[in-house]
């Protein structure tokens, strides 16, 4: 006749215990994660690349026919095949910026016509990088509000156009600063 | 009765005296009514006479009737318990008390833990999981063709809907989107491998382009395009950005 009441009283007198053991267990599992992992690094450079692009092509067609040439800088060589995706055939290096912020930081950069571009490194960890962009025009409407994920060594490129034949492309970067 | 109101005592002293008699006073009135009995002699034959009192119903109960008039001290022991009830409500039996650490769980104690066992659950789930935190997932990724055409994902403020976009459902994903927002509509170009994309945002009527770049930010030609030629030819932009943020 005891067993059902002591039972219940049993579990209403620990559940509390055993929820502050889980909430030990996962206020304590970030640090024992740094402790074992001590040279993870907690800095990153963002590094961001302002591209403008020009003479579009039209070269919408579905099928794969063959690309025009594609003109750009020595500096965007590593770009090349993402860019010549895009209907336009000159790329033009208009600025380039680095930042280096550690990780949860939130920080914003100056772009060209007055836009900014606020990021936040959110974490790095096996070269996979997390990283929120908010990109927002002058007028502070939003052009991009996005949370990506994304190789350390890859680019997150992103554009919008900006003029009647011409598109702004920004090449964002995460390089992990090993301490 | 007559005895009993001759007794130099007050209605709470007498109450404070039938409640220590009954054992139920907590500790404070425990150490009121002894001060009381240790002063006021009153006190103490009060005290006696409920002693007398319950000596004597306990033994009519057991058919021991000693011949007693016991009818006023009933009559007493009767008004006593109906001032007790008017000063402090009706008399009830309390149940047994379970140990200090019951005492200390309210009986919302399952419905509370359950609620940190939630939050635990919640709080274990960011620690473990940060990257799919408020995450808004889709179960397919979004599927790319090979053409150059613009896929629309989105289309303006209104309707910008979270996405949770794998780039590329395999091991050779190097891109994932957990949600973008933009105030034009949102394009995603993929790469010819399908590994990653380019998020193009595509202005919608209405919404001003940016003016054209000054001339002092036009590009650097193709030959001079380096990082270096770019900032030295775009002095102007470089001074409003700030000293230090270049390279």
């Amino acid at each position: 006749m005891g067993v059902v009441p002591a039972v219940s009283l049993v579990c209403r007198a620990h559940l509390p215990l055993v929820c502050a053991f889980i909430f030990l267990l996962g206020a304590l599992t970030p640090i024992s994660r740094a402790e074992h992992s001590p040279t993870e690094p907690t800095t990153v450079t963002i590094s961001v690349r302002t591209i403008q692009a020009s003479e579009p092509t039209h070269h919408h067609s579905a099928g794969g026919g063959t690309s025009p040439a594609v003109h750009l800088a020595s500096s965007l060589q590593d770009l090349e095949a993402r860019l010549a995706n895009l209907p336009f055939s000159n790329f033009q290096l208009i600025a380039r910026k680095e930042e280096t912020i550690t990780l949860k930081k939130k920080n914003s950069l100056q772009l060209p016509n007055g836009q900014s571009l606020t990021f936040r490194p959110m974490y790095l960890e096996d070269k996979k990088v997390g990283l929120w962009l908010n990109w927002r025009d002058k007028d502070g409407s939003e052009i991009l509000n996005t949370r990506v994920h994304f190789d350390s060594n890859e680019a997150v490129l992103t554009g919008t156009d900006c003029a009647a034949d011409e598109g702004l492309i920004l090449a964002i970067k995460a390089i992990p600063v090993i301490p | 009765m007559s005895n009993e109101r001759q007794l130099n005592l007050s209605d709470k002293q007498e109450i404070l005296l039938s409640q220590y008699f009954d054992g139920e006073c907590g500790p404070i009135r425990r150490f009121l009514a002894q001060r009381l009995l240790s002063r006021n002699p009153d006190a103490a034959r009060f005290l006696t006479s409920l002693g007398h009192t319950s000596t004597s119903i306990q033994s009519i109960q057991a058919g021991e009737n000693s011949g007693v008039n016991l009818w006023s001290r009933i009559d007493a022991r009767i008004e006593q318990e109906r001032r007790s009830s008017f000063y402090l409500g009706e008399r009830r039996t309390e149940e047994p008390r379970g140990s200090i650490l019951e005492r200390f769980i309210p009986s919302h104690a399952l419905f509370g833990g359950l609620s940190g066992a939630a939050i635990a659950a919640i709080v274990l789930f960011v620690v473990y999981k940060p990257r799919n935190f408020i995450t808004f997932s889709s179960p397919e990724p979004l599927a790319f063709t090979a053409s150059h055409e613009f896929q629309p994902v989105g289309m303006g403020q209104a309707n910008s809907a979270a996405h949770n976009r794998g780039i590329a459902n395999s091991d050779t994903r190097r891109m994932e989107v957990d949600w973008m927002r933009s105030h034009g509509s949102l394009a995603l170009i993929p790469d010819q491998n399908g590994s990653s994309a380019i998020i193009w945002v595509k202005r919608r009527q209405g919404w001003p382009a940016p003016s054209r770049m000054p001339s002092a930010l036009q590009p650097v030609p193709l030959a001079n395009a380096t990082p270096t030629a770019s900032f030295q030819m775009n002095r102007e932009w470089l001074d409003q950005s700030g000293p230090g943020s270049a390279k």
